[in-house]
């Protein structure tokens, strides 16, 4: 029973260990096939220059634009092979302080307004702060990101409980349709296309991926047409 | 001068001898007195002047210094014959005193006043008085001032004469006391002797001083002192006095008897204790009592009447012993009866009249006269007499009378003891009964006895012989003939025989023989005979007894057969009996006793030697043990012992024995039975040793498993330890309870299915999943066995499980981790997919939008087309790379498709791909073969080394040499570069995954790709390694089957 367990376990091991694998070797062994692709366009902009014929010249703007997605996919990817390798200091940092900083990155229009509801005790704590920061900018920046009104409330609450931060980002935009609420979380799954919203898709993989490293957990409880909330636990002690 | 006489002068000198204060010092009362007196009368001179039988003494003076003048010059002679102050105005004109020395001469008195001292008793004692030398005359004032001050003198003289008698009293107490030879004391409140007399030195040894101050309850008896507690404290509860016995230590030791009669004083709280020693007393009384009891004990006792009579012959003493004889009260006899009256006058009237016969005197019919007469003559008085009872009954009685006489030898009264003897009259009748009572026992008994006169054939014959003989109503003279005639025709000439011998020998005999009666009955006779003689001693005769034995006879024979019979069961039962004389110390066994003990039947002499030789050592002792208590007490015992053969064989023996009594309740036999019970014990001790073996199963099972048994209704009726911890009820919850309490909630027909197997009387295992009291479910592997009785029949059902919880959970764990896993293999699936699909997806856009730019510049300068070209065929490159990783990510569960390709082109895409154009050479042997394997497990291999090889380059010119060696069954690669080398410390370690030599942040490197290049070798079963010396560049050796 044992031995079986144990094997089952190091099935489980090696299937994550292929998970990385497959996720580094895609984006390395991409990275430069990528990059000749980039170089080469280049090379043709250049050829190109001074030709007026107009679609040729949208077309190859698209061209380039679909490359560059291929390089922001493959710098996502990246990215969410780095997950569990890079920046896992921990250090203090004021909970209220970051929350702030990020909302104040993720806005890049005026029109977004921010409603705090903070309810902590310990504003300090000692945490993956890089991690948590990337999760609070990712949630706030899709929350301004896909908004779909003029004007932008996005609402942020934490709560301290004995071993966890609660955070609740909710925005009041067009919310998910339930129909898709179950992908939102796979890669580069974008709820509308993506030549509407430039987008990867990669932000709430990365976010859960992150939020799963920490031990905490997060979903997705918001109705359609009443906006979105997300809610994410942020464990006090963490161990890797 | 004539003086003055006082009619009472010899009592009024008594009286003044009474204060005894003649010559006695002076007193300051008495002085500030006559101070008072001079001070107040305004005089020179005052005194106190108590006239004595001849002169004048001073108690006290003031202004002179004589102490006393003779009487008959004395002022106060006169003063004192009347009731008040007494004064001469002036002396010199008083015819009187004119001429008294005092007034001619010293101290010149003109002057004198004085006011008699008048006791209680009327005697005036003397004077006080004032005098001056000059003329002079008291005021009124000043002769009652004086009158006031001669009381006050006399109450002084009063007080004195009070003390004094107080003295003597306490002195003629004190005396009294110390002579008592009663003891004395006063106790304080403490309970300590205060004071104590002479007396109790004398009686108790203590000298005072060891008595006084020392609590008194030191010295009781301690057997008296509750009581005396208890008198003591009478005293508190107000009583004025105690009398009291108790009993004081000596200083010797010894113990006195002391009678107290003691009263408290209620002011001080003191005890005045008088005690009187009556150990004297108290012993003759003891003495008295034992007396008295010694006595009363004799007069009482109940089985002489003893009457005593005074010479009058009235009763003046009547025992108990006469009270219970005769039915009468002592009170109604003594004083007021003559024992005559308790005689039958006939009988006294008629020994009288013997003895006036025998003594040649006249006797009188009383017991005076013939008691004097009868002992003057010597005669015993004792003699029977029938007594009358109160209730008119009577009985013999055998009296003896004695005369009593005092110390001069006169008649004073008669003492008579007499006994009843009725039982002594009943016994003489018994014995002349009895001889009638053996006729009748012999003709009950069978048995006759009977006497033959051989010379006069003169045959006797007792009732019981006619009965036996059945002769009866023979006439004498034929009753020889009608004898003979009985005698079984066979058997008479042996008789004659043997009547010859016997007279002849002398010697007694004992036959047996037949008589036949007319109808031919046949009764066996067993006859004792003995011969008797004559005067001259001659042997006339024979007599005898006989015994009519025939059913003794038919008894012996069926004892016989059941003898046999039971020999023959004793066999079979392996049973032998035996019987032990303890008198003899004859010891009989049974035929199957001989042969259980395996000892020849014919051993009879030193059987018990034979049998104690068969005893095993060991219990020989306990044997004997139980033998002499079984004599002690007469209880009948069961004993095992073992036998032990000389072949070294064990039997084992089961005895029980009876003990038998004589008539002095003494053991004088023992009988009882052995049985070899040897292999009875054998099964015994097997099943002893099995039960063992079931218990040690049971107690190991107890410690390993969890164990419970359930009757037939599953209630529990016995749980382990293991049992409650499991369950975490204690037993006291489950025993008593059906198991339901822990599978109630099962599924009704998994409960069943058990119960149809158990009741069947099959086993049935399983796992169980029970509820404990907390709620929570543990997992049972439960094997249940009903257990059946000889008949086959369940009477219960025990179920041994084993707590598999834990196994449940891994098993549960398990379930969840494959869950896991699967979900873990989809989403890798997934994300396999998604990241491919959606990477090519832009790839085909750019394709795409290559191909219409194509189309849309006809005239396309060939430069660009060429460059466009190069970007689709870079697409479709990337393309397949992505099919090809996505095919790399199911390794392990989907077999990648193999095939041909040359290697040598592989590695000259991957340098194109990878390293850069500029500072880098890169040398590919052209040896590189054909392979047959994944295309992308190679390009991983290649790519990854490569890339190692441009990443950590440091040369400002980089070289990458790639050779191959043909190794029979494997290809080996080598791929050779110039850079920093790898120390020997992490070869190993650069495969593990994250492993990088430098810092992480430092060059781009996850570290992984090494890993991923080993997985791949390894899983082809390849080998890889590195060689590198310090600054001479790294090769990576690497090994593919082929």
């Amino acid at each position: 029973m044992e031995d079986l367990e144990s094997k089952h376990y190091q099935e489980l091991m090696a299937l994550k260990k292929e998970y990385e694998e497959f996720v580094y070797i895609v984006s390395h062994d991409l990275k430069s096939p990528l990059r000749a692709i980039a170089n080469i366009s280049s090379w043709i902009e250049d050829d190109l220059e001074g030709n007026d014929n107009a679609e040729i010249i949208a077309n190859f703007s698209l061209m380039k634009g679909r490359v560059a997605r291929l390089e922001s996919m493959m710098n996502a990817l990246i990215e969410l092979s780095r997950v569990n390798r890079l920046e896992l200091d921990q250090y203090e940092v004021s909970i209220p302080e970051l929350v702030k900083e990020c909302a104040a990155m993720a806005t890049t229009t005026p029109n977004v307004s921010f409603h705090y509801r903070i309810e902590i005790e310990h504003e300090k704590v000692t945490t993956l702060a890089k991690k948590l920061e990337k999760v609070l900018f990712n949630l706030i920046e899709n929350a301004i990101q896909f908004h779909d009104k003029d004007k932008i409330n996005i609402f942020i609450e934490i709560i301290e409980t004995n071993l966890a931060y609660e955070f609740a980002i909710r925005d009041d935009g067009p919310g998910i349709p339930e129909a898709v609420r179950e992908k939102i979380f796979n890669i580069f799954y974008t709820v509308s296309a993506k030549d509407l919203v430039e987008t990867t898709g990669a932000g709430l993989t990365i976010c859960k991926k992150i939020v799963k490293l920490v031990g905490g957990t997060i979903e997705l409880v918001s109705g359609e047409g009443s906006g979105t909330t997300f809610k994410f636990s942020w464990p006090k002690e963490i161990v890797l | 001068m004539k003086n003055p006489t006082v009619a009472n002068e010899k009592d009024r000198l008594k009286a003044l001898e009474s204060y005894a204060i003649m010559d006695t010092l002076s007193e300051n009362e008495y002085d500030s007195i006559t101070k008072l007196a001079a001070y107040i009368c305004n005089t020179p001179i005052s005194l106190v002047s108590l006239l004595d039988d001849d002169r004048q003494w001073f108690k006290s003076s003031v202004g002179i210094d004589a102490t006393e003048t003779p009487k008959e010059i004395s002022f106060c002679q006169y003063a004192i014959q009347g009731e008040e102050v007494y004064e001469v105005q002036n002396a010199q004109l008083d015819k009187i005193f004119v001429d008294n020395p005092l007034v001619t001469g010293s101290p010149d008195i003109r002057f004198y006043a004085g006011a008699p001292l008048t006791n209680k008793e009327g005697y005036n004692l003397g004077t006080l008085c004032v005098i001056d030398t000059i003329p002079r005359m008291l005021t009124d004032l000043q002769k009652n001032a004086l009158k006031l001050l001669a009381n006050q003198v006399i109450n002084l003289m009063e007080l004195r004469r009070k003390n004094i008698e107080l003295k003597n009293t306490q002195k003629e107490f004190q005396n009294f006391i110390e002579l008592s030879k009663d003891l004395v004391c006063i106790a304080n409140v403490d309970g300590c002797f205060h004071k104590v007399n002479p007396a109790f030195t004398t009686v108790l040894g203590y000298p005072k001083e060891e008595l006084e101050g020392v609590p008194f309850i030191n010295f009781v008896h301690p057997e008296d002192l509750d009581k005396t507690y208890v008198e003591v404290e009478k005293l508190s509860q107000g009583e004025k006095t105690i009398s009291f016995e108790n009993r004081y230590r000596c200083k010797n030791g010894d113990y006195v008897s002391l009678s107290w009669n003691s009263s408290p004083d209620p002011e001080t709280g003191n005890l005045y204790c008088i005690a009187r020693d009556i150990t004297l007393e108290k012993e003759k009384q003891a003495q008295l009592i034992a007396t008295t009891a010694n006595l009363s004990a004799l007069l009482d006792a109940a089985q002489f009447s003893i009457i005593a009579t005074g010479v009058d012959g009235i009763v003046t003493n009547f025992n108990k012993g006469a009270e219970k004889l005769l039915g009468y009260t002592a009170t109604e006899i003594i004083g007021n009866k003559s024992p005559a009256s308790f005689h039958v006058e006939a009988e006294v009237i008629k020994y009288t009249k013997e003895l006036s016969l025998e003594l040649g005197v006249v006797v009188a019919p009383t017991f005076a006269d013939y008691v004097v007469k009868s002992c003057a003559a010597g005669l015993s008085t004792a003699k029977e007499w029938t007594y009358n009872r109160k209730d008119g009954s009577s009985f013999p009685m055998l009296l003896s009378i004695t005369a009593v006489k005092n110390n001069a030898g006169e008649n004073i009264g008669f003492l008579g003891i007499g006994k009843d003897i009725t039982k002594e009259k009943e016994a003489e009748l018994k014995l002349l009964n009895s001889y009638e009572l053996l006729d009748e026992a012999q003709v009950i008994n069978k048995r006759g006895s009977w006497k033959f006169n051989s010379i006069t054939k003169q045959l006797l014959l007792s009732k019981g012989h006619y009965a036996i003989f059945e002769l009866d109503g023979v006439p004498d003279d034929q009753l020889y003939t009608a004898y003979r005639a009985r005698i079984h025709p066979d058997d008479l000439d042996i008789l004659d025989k043997l009547d010859i011998n016997t007279l002849k020998s002398g010697e007694d005999y004992v036959v047996k023989y037949r008589i036949v009666f007319p109808d031919n009955r046949l009764k066996y006779i067993s006859e004792k005979g003995r011969p008797f003689k004559d005067e001259n001693g001659e042997r006339v005769g024979v007599q005898g007894s006989i015994q009519d034995i025939t059913e003794k006879r038919e008894a012996e024979l069926s004892l016989k057969v059941s003898n046999e019979l039971l020999d023959n069961s004793q066999r079979i039962a392996k049973i032998g009996s035996w019987k032990f004389d303890l008198v003899s110390n004859d010891l009989i066994w049974s035929k199957e006793h001989y042969a259980i003990f395996e000892i020849e039947e014919t051993v009879v002499e030193g059987l018990n030697e034979a049998f104690r030789s068969r005893i095993h050592p060991d219990d020989i002792e306990r044997l004997d043990e139980q033998g002499e208590l079984t004599i002690k007490t007469g209880a009948d015992f069961n004993i095992s012992y073992r036998i032990v053969f000389p072949d070294g064989r064990l039997k084992h023996i089961s005895e029980i024995g009876h003990p038998f009594k004589n008539s002095n309740d003494e053991v004088v036999s023992l009988q009882g039975t052995i049985q070899d019970v040897t292999e009875r014990t054998i099964v015994e001790q097997k099943v002893l040793e099995k039960s063992k073996e079931v218990n040690d199963i049971r107690a190991a099972l107890d410690e390993a498993a969890i164990v419970s048994v359930t009757d037939l209704n599953g209630v529990f009726s016995y749980v382990n330890d293991n049992f409650c911890s499991a369950s975490k009820y204690t037993k006291e919850e489950l025993l008593g309870v059906s198991q339901r309490i822990l599978s109630d909630h099962l599924d009704p027909e998994f409960a069943k299915n058990i119960l149809r197997t158990i009741i069947k009387g099959d086993i049935w295992k399983g796992e169980i999943e029970n509820r404990a009291k907390d709620g929570s479910v543990y997992w049972e592997k439960t094997t249940i066995v009903p257990f059946k009785d000889l008949k086959g029949k369940i009477y219960q059902y025990i179920a041994i499980s084993a707590d598999i919880s834990e196994q449940k959970l891994a098993q549960e764990n398990l379930n969840f981790a494959l869950i896991d896993l699967e979900k873990n293999i989809k989403e890798l699936d997934q994300f396999a997919y998604v990241v491919s699909h959606d990477l090519k997806a832009p790839l085909r856009a750019i394709n795409n939008l290559a191909e219409w730019i194509i189309e849309d510049m006809p005239e396309m300068p060939d430069d660009v087309k060429a460059n466009l070209e190069l970007l689709k065929g870079r697409i479709l490159r990337m393309e397949n790379l992505i099919n090809g990783i996505l095919d790399y990510s199911r390794i392990g569960r989907t077999h990648i498709e193999k095939e041909k390709f040359d290697s040598k082109l592989m590695m000259d895409q991957v340098v194109e791909t990878i390293v850069p154009t500029a500072n880098f050479e890169v040398i590919v042997d052209k040896h590189f073969p054909e392979v047959y394997n994944a295309k992308i497990l190679l390009y991983q291999i290649f790519s990854n080394i490569i890339s190692n090889a441009v990443k950590y380059n440091d040369k400002d010119h980089g070289k990458i040499e790639c050779y191959y060696e043909d190794l029979q069954d494997f290809h080996q690669f080598t791929i050779k570069d110039n850079g920093p080398g790898i120390p020997l410390e992490y070869q190993e370690r650069v495969f593990g995954v994250f492993q990088t030599i430098e810092a992480r942040d430092k060059k781009e490197s996850t570290g992984i790709g090494l890993s991923i290049v080993k997985k791949i070798i390894d899983e082809q079963e390849g080998i890889i390694y590195i060689d590198s010396k310090d600054e001479q560049g790294t090769s990576f050796i690497f090994t593919l089957p082929k």
